[in-house]
């Protein structure tokens, strides 16, 4: 009974650790899976799995850690089990002069990114990935969503607000 | 590529990375823990009625999971290869999600019609052909060579694939170019040129007649002559003799022109006697 409650204590902490951690762990992922939907199931799977150790009664120290690096090691079987699309290498090249820390922080700074997309009015978050994802001109996200190039721009600047009040500082995008 | 010549700041770089891969609805915290939590569900004290419970629950589960992996397996391993052959002209199509292209002559296109739209709309390429893709924020659209992948999300652009090279050029919306080795953005007006060793090269077109094998128009500006006849043999697909070794420079446009025609123009201006060689 004891350990029962034990147990429900701890679950509920682990739901803060898991709210604390689990969109830096999926973009973390996402960087070598390029796909959003593997990313969250290896990192879903990563939670489930360090529950089960926990509960087992094994003593994890940092748990950030170690959720980290099972999401790694989750990742390594993700490559090695499908055929990757075409650019393990690259890909590992890119990160290659990364360091462990560097890619956890940089996990952190993309999901505070996603969330300040996420927060975006629909409409407005439209707007910004057309211009900012796919590269359009004004004029061509104005003809193709039937509005005007002044209310393209108007959505865009307020895009960039909400965005700079994350404190992440992205001028030099904007004007690329 | 681009990082070598123009470092990203750590921010850019992250918000490069989290607007390419934005969806709407995913990485979603609370429904993710409403998937996890049940799985994390603690262990409790069972009686032997709990048990047997469990052990049917548990044989009804494993049942259904094999149901279910039979007929994902059934779906995945159908595959309805389509495969678009354009003859001794360009030819026009029109893709299931409404995206069209023009293939150009002897240009091969091929999709799977089964799996088209339902994991990113894919497709693969022989030969050159001019996309314009229309949008669907879920599927992104992406065109396979030999040595390199072409990937877009709702935008214009051409791709010639050879067996040891591919070249894409942009005309509207940002696309990804990437090989073996190394990817970089293109923007309108730019062009990639993928090597086999996964090697790219960038820059603009030498000429404003990158799309001249689709449009039919060409616009020369002091072009040195043997440019020309290169570029006409390749767009008409003929060969032609008679070219002077001198230097000689042609201004003229084309648009639509029969081949015989155009010879004819540029005999006639630069007093010169080339033929087509039958």
């Amino acid at each position: 009974m004891l350990i029962f409650a034990a147990v429900m204590v701890s679950l509920s902490e682990y739901e803060s650790h898991f709210r604390l951690y689990y969109r830096p762990l999926v973009m973390y992922a996402l960087r070598q899976t390029e796909n959003v939907d593997d990313a969250e199931d290896i990192v879903q799977q990563a939670f489930v799995d360090t529950w089960r150790k926990l509960s087992e009664g094994s003593v994890i120290q940092n748990l950030k850690q170690y959720l980290y690096s099972t999401v790694r090691n989750g990742c390594t079987d993700y490559h090695r089990i499908p055929v990757p699309e075409d650019l393990e290498e690259g890909r590992l090249g890119q990160d290659a002069e990364m360091s462990e820390e560097e890619r956890i922080v940089r996990s952190e700074r993309d999901a505070l990114l996603w969330t300040a997309v996420d927060r975006l009015p629909e409409g407005r978050r439209r707007i910004f990935l057309m211009a900012k994802r796919d590269g359009l001109t004004y004029q061509e996200i104005a003809e193709e969503l039937h509005i005007s190039v002044k209310t393209v721009e108007h959505q865009l600047s307020a895009a960039l607000k909400a965005l700079r009040r994350t404190a992440v500082k992205i001028y030099l995008f904007f004007f690329s | 590529m681009e990082k070598e010549h123009n470092p990203l700041s750590p921010q850019e770089e992250s918000l490069r990375f989290v607007v390419r891969f934005y969806r709407k609805g995913k990485n979603d915290t609370s429904a993710a823990w409403k998937r996890v939590c049940p799985l994390l569900a603690p262990k409790e004290n069972s009686s032997r009625l709990r048990r047997l419970y469990r052990i049917t629950g548990a044989a009804a589960v494993v049942a259904g999971l094999a149901a279910g992996a039979f007929a994902y397996y059934w779906n995945c391993m159908r595959t309805d290869w389509i495969t678009v052959t354009a003859g001794v002209e360009n030819r026009k199509l029109v893709l299931p999600d409404r995206s069209e292209l023009t293939l150009s002559a002897g240009g091969v296109l091929r999709y799977d019609r089964l799996a088209f739209g339902k994991d990113g709309r894919k497709v693969s390429l022989k030969g050159k052909a001019f996309f314009s893709v229309s949008r669907c924020e879920d599927e992104p659209f992406s065109v396979t060579a030999p040595v390199a992948t072409v990937q877009v999300l709702g935008t214009r652009f051409q791709v010639e694939a050879a067996p040891d090279s591919a070249v894409a050029f942009v005309t509207s919306g940002r696309v990804r170019f990437r090989t073996s080795r190394q990817w970089v953005d293109l923007v309108p007006g730019q062009r990639a040129v993928g090597r086999s060793d996964g090697a790219i090269r960038t820059g603009k077109p030498e000429n404003q007649n990158e799309l001249a094998w689709m449009t039919g128009r060409l616009t020369y500006r002091n072009t040195p002559l043997k440019q020309v006849v290169k570029e006409l043999e390749k767009v008409y697909r003929v060969r032609i003799e008679g070219v002077p070794q001198s230097e000689l420079y042609l201004t003229s446009d084309f648009n639509r022109m029969e081949i015989a025609d155009i010879i004819h123009i540029i005999n006639q201006t630069l007093d010169t006697n080339l033929r087509i060689k039958p």
